[in-house]
Parts: C-alpha cells; sequence; structure tokens
C-alpha cells in the first residue's frame, strides 16, 4: 500500500490534535492536552479507488518554525496548517509558519483548515483570505462537529495522488 | 635540334590559359578527392568532431593499452587521486554513502577479531555454569509444574529479538517489519513514525550532527537498537540485555539493504512494494540468545 507523510501544522491550541482524533477515532474532547514533540498517528483512505495510508505527525503548536517542528517535517508530502477561527493571531501565525516552511523546503500541497467553525459568533478571521493566495485551499472544520474534517484530509490525500 | 630550351619565357597568354586548363583538369579530376579532403580538414580542425571520433575507439584503445603495460594506470592514478580528493572536499557526504556498504565490513572484521577471543572464554564459563545449575532447575520444574525447557528458558533467555523495522530515513515511512512467532505488534507505520521522530527529537535536543543520532534506548521490558545508513534505519526492538552480535547483524542487515535497493531508497516515494524481499534480511536479525543470565547469583 501507498503512504504518505503528513504534518499537522499550527500556533499552539488551535485544534490540530481533536482534528486527527476526530477523522482517526470519531471522537473530540473539550480538555485540552497540549502537544509535547510529535505524536504520530495512521488512517488508510480510499482516494479514487486506491488505498493511501496518511501517516498523520500532529506536531506540537507553535508560531514559528522551529529547527526541531522544520527537521520532524523533513520527508513530509504535504501538510495540513491548522487556524483557529476564533483567534486572529492564529491565522497571523499561520502564515509565518508557511512563509518559513516554504523557505526552508519548497512549496508542498498543504490545505489551510479555519477551524472551530462552530463557534460562529467568535469568529475572528473571516474567510481567511490572507492565506488564500498563491491558490492555496482554505476550508472551514470543526473538529467537534465533525464538519468538512474527513473532506479535508480526503482532498489532501487526493492532491498528494494527483 | 632546333627545339632547344627556350631562353625567354613563354607568351604569358598561353601561359594563363595552360593554368586555366590545368585547373580545369584538376577540379575535374580531383573534386570528389577535395570534397573529403574538406570534410578531413574539418575533422581535424573540430574539436567536437574530433571528440566524438576519438570517444568511438577510447575504450578499445585503453583495453589495448592496458594489456601492453600499464603505462596507462600510472598516467591515471594522479589524476584520480585528485578527483577524489576534489569530490570529498565538495560533498563529503556524498562519497561516504558511496563508500558506507563497503567500509562498513572492513572495519566490523577488524573489531570482530579482536572480539573474538573473549567470546570464546566467555562462552565457556557461560556452558560450565550451566550444567551445575541445571540440577537445580529440573528440581524447579519439578516443584512448579511447568517444563524444565521453560525454567530453563526463563533463567537463560539472555535476549531475544521480538521485532525489525526497516525505515526509509527521510520520511520515517516504514519499508519491511518481521517479527519473532507470538510476537504482539502494533501497526509497524505508527512505530517506525515515532521511532524516527525520537530520532529527530534528539538529534535537535542534544546538538547532534546529522550523523550522531541515538542508538539505543529501554521502553519498559524493551530496549530497541537501531542502526541508521545514509538511506534507511534499522530498528530491533529486542526482550532482555542483547550482545553485541545483535548490532553487528543489524548493521550487516543494514548495509545489504542499501547495497541492493539504493536506487529503490532513493526514489523511495511511499509505495513499498520494492522492499518486499528484503524480509528475509530482516529475518536474520531475529536473534535468540540463552545462556546463563546470572552466573554467579541465584534467579
Ligand atoms: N469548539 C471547538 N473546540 C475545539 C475544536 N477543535 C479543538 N477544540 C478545543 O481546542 C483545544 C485545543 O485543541 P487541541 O486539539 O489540543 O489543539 P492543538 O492544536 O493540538 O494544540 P497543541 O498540541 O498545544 O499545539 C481543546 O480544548 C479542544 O477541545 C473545534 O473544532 N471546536
Ligand atoms: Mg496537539
Amino acid at each position: 500500500m501507498l503512504e504518505k507523510k503528513v504534518c499537522m501544522v499550527g500556533a499552539p491550541g488551535v485544534g490540530k490534535t481533536s482534528l486527527v482524533r476526530r477523522f482517526v477515532e470519531s471522537v473530540f474532547s473539550e480538555r485540552y492536552h497540549s502537544t509535547i514533540g510529535v505524536k504520530v498517528d495512521k488512517k488508510v483512505v480510499a482516494v479514487d479507488g486506491r488505498e493511501l495510508g496518511l501517516v498523520l505527525w500532529d506536531l506540537e503548536g507553535a508560531d514559528e518554525l522551529t529547527p526541531l517542528s522544520l527537521a520532524y517535517f523533513r520527508g513530509a508530502a504535504g501538510y495540513l496548517l491548522v487556524v483557529d477561527g476564533t483567534r486572529a493571531t492564529t491565522l497571523e501565525a499561520a502564515r509565518e509558519l508557511r512563509d518559513a516552511t516554504e523557505a526552508q523546503l519548497g512549496s508542498l500541497p498543504h490545505l489551510v483548515l479555519l477551524n472551530k467553525t462552530d463557534l460562529p459568533d467568535a469568529w475572528a478571521v473571516g474567510d481567511g483570505a490572507i492565506l488564500a493566495g498563491a491558490g492555496a485551499d482554505v476550508r472551514r472544520t470543526s473538529a467537534k462537529t465533525g464538519s468538512g474534517v474527513e473532506e479535508a484530509f480526503l482532498a489532501l490525500g487526493a492532491r498528494l495522488l494527483g | 635540334m632546333t627545339e632547344t630550351t627556350p631562353t625567354s619565357p613563354p607568351p604569358t597568354t598561353h601561359r594563363g590559359a595552360a593554368d586555366e586548363d590545368l585547373a580545369l583538369l584538376r577540379r575535374l579530376l580531383v573534386t570528389p578527392e577535395q570534397a573529403e579532403v574538406d570534410a578531413l580538414r574539418l575533422r581535424l580542425d573540430d574539436p567536437r568532431i574530433h571528440a566524438r571520433d576519438v570517444s568511438g575507439v577510447l575504450a578499445e584503445a585503453i583495453v589495448l593499452r592496458a594489456r601492453e603495460d600499464d603505462e596507462l594506470q600510472r598516467a591515471l592514478q594522479p589524476i584520480f587521486a585528485r578527483t577524489l580528493r576534489l569530490a570529498i572536499q565538495e560533498d563529503p557526504a556524498l562519497v561516504a554513502d558511496a563508500l558506507y556498504p563497503v567500509l562498513g565490513p572492513a572495519i566490523r572484521k577488524a573489531v570482530a577479531h579482536a572480539l573474538r577471543d573473549l567470546v570464546q572464554s566467555l562462552n565457556r564459563i557461560l556452558s560450565r555454569a550451566f550444567s551445575i545449575r541445571a540440577i537445580r532447575w529440573r528440581w524447579e520444574a519439578w516443584r512448579s509444574g511447568r517444563s524444565f525447557a521453560e525454567v530453563v528458558l526463563a533463567h537463560t533467555l539472555l535476549y531475544r529479538v521480538e521485532q525489525v523495522f526497516l525505515i526509509h530515513a527521510d520520511t520515517g515511512l516504514v519499508l519491511q517489519h518481521v517479527a519473532a512467532p507470538d510476537v504482539p505488534t502494533e501497526d509497524p507505520s505508527l512505530v517506525a513514525g515515532m521511532l524516527t521522530a525520537i530520532q529527530d527529537f534528539v538529534r535537535d535536543s542534544f546538538g547532534a550532527g546529522e550523523r550522531e543520532t541515538l542508538d539505543e534506548f529501554e521502553v519498559g521490558e524493551l530496549v530497541v537498537w537501531i542502526a541508521r545508513g545514509p538511506e534507511a534505519v534499522i530498528a530491533a526492538v529486542i526482550r532482555g540485555t542483547p550482545l553485541p552480535i545483535v548490532r553487528t547483524t543489524l548493521e550487516e542487515q543494514l548495509e545489504r539493504v542499501h547495497l541492493t535497493h539504493r536506487e529503490a531508497l532513493q526514489a523511495f516515494d511511499g509505495d513499498a512494494s520494492a522492499f518486499a524481499d528484503t524480509g528475509a534480511s530482516l529475518e536474520d536479525c531475529l536473534l535468540v540468545e540463552v545462556g546463563d543470565r546470572s552466573p554467579g547469583g541465584g534467579a
């Protein structure tokens, strides 16, 4: 079976771990356990009738690219850049992360996820237009309700095979 | 007799006509050759054509000359030496990677030689201790209702390599995985990923260079031994206290894989099917050793 390494990146607390848990185990928890280092998970998806193993590296949250996160990034085929839709600063962090990553590793397939879309009253990032440049695919997700989560991982999977 | 050598040159008109005729005659006679001569001159003048011509016979020429004497080798030797030095200066990793499968065995052979005597004397001590305690173990087996073999194994299992992972160095994806019988296993992809992440972490945290990495650590009652090559990593999950032979074997098999699968390793894009045939190499690493775990004291 084909396997691809995919990184989850973004500022602390934006919901990277929650998105992975929703996608892999179909569960959600309100409790916040900040990730230390990295946690590796895997889910097999079907893309165009082909099996693809997504090996998900859920990195610890960071506002900027550290040497460590760069080391974790090595060998990734693509990544999901996660923003907390209720905190505008995480949008800015995402942009810096992406710029730094592309400067170091070149352009990789990625999607931008504006997460926590189940909290519309607290929404603070609009449509995330500053990340939409360069043809990036910007979507809304909620790890809590599951809205848009599976679709996002599948869309990245399709990009990795296409 | 009147026709003597003319004292005065012939009339110029005459001579001019003769020259023209001659030129015409030459053209008629030698035009085909002329074309060939021109082409030849071009060949000699144009270094590119020249090079192409020489390239056609270069290999044969070298073979011929090498058969006669070793002048050629002597001429090329300093050039090779200089080229190699330059290549190493420019990119040491490139040369190290290329030499990796060759150098490993040579170094190991030297070390193994030094260790052999030590190992032999150790073996002798172990086997003697084994026979003295055998009686006690029979007694223990009888008393506890377990089989003698079970008791012996419990006392004497030095180590057992339970799982071996072949991991792509760059992506941390698993290329091949084998396990000893009856060993419960996790999804190898996850283990391979975490092992790689741990290495990344250690390298970053302790500021170690690209080539220095964690090569063993403990997880509960298991130890993990890791051997790294330029393109792939072998990790063994071991119960007990492994002997150095385990590391040697891991390194040997890793070099083998680099030798036999170099291109597949470099081109790896997530499809591990090219590594299906490395299973036998990994199984060679599933070593088990029994002996006396505690030669001095009780169990
Ligand atoms: N309402 C809501 N809460 C969410 C959602 N996703 C995550 N959370 C909450 O946000 C908090 C942080 O979630 P995590 O998934 O741990 O965030 P993270 O990005 O992995 O954090 P770090 O590992 O520290 O970088 C937790 O309390 C989650 O319950 C969401 O879609 N909606
Ligand atoms: Mg997390």
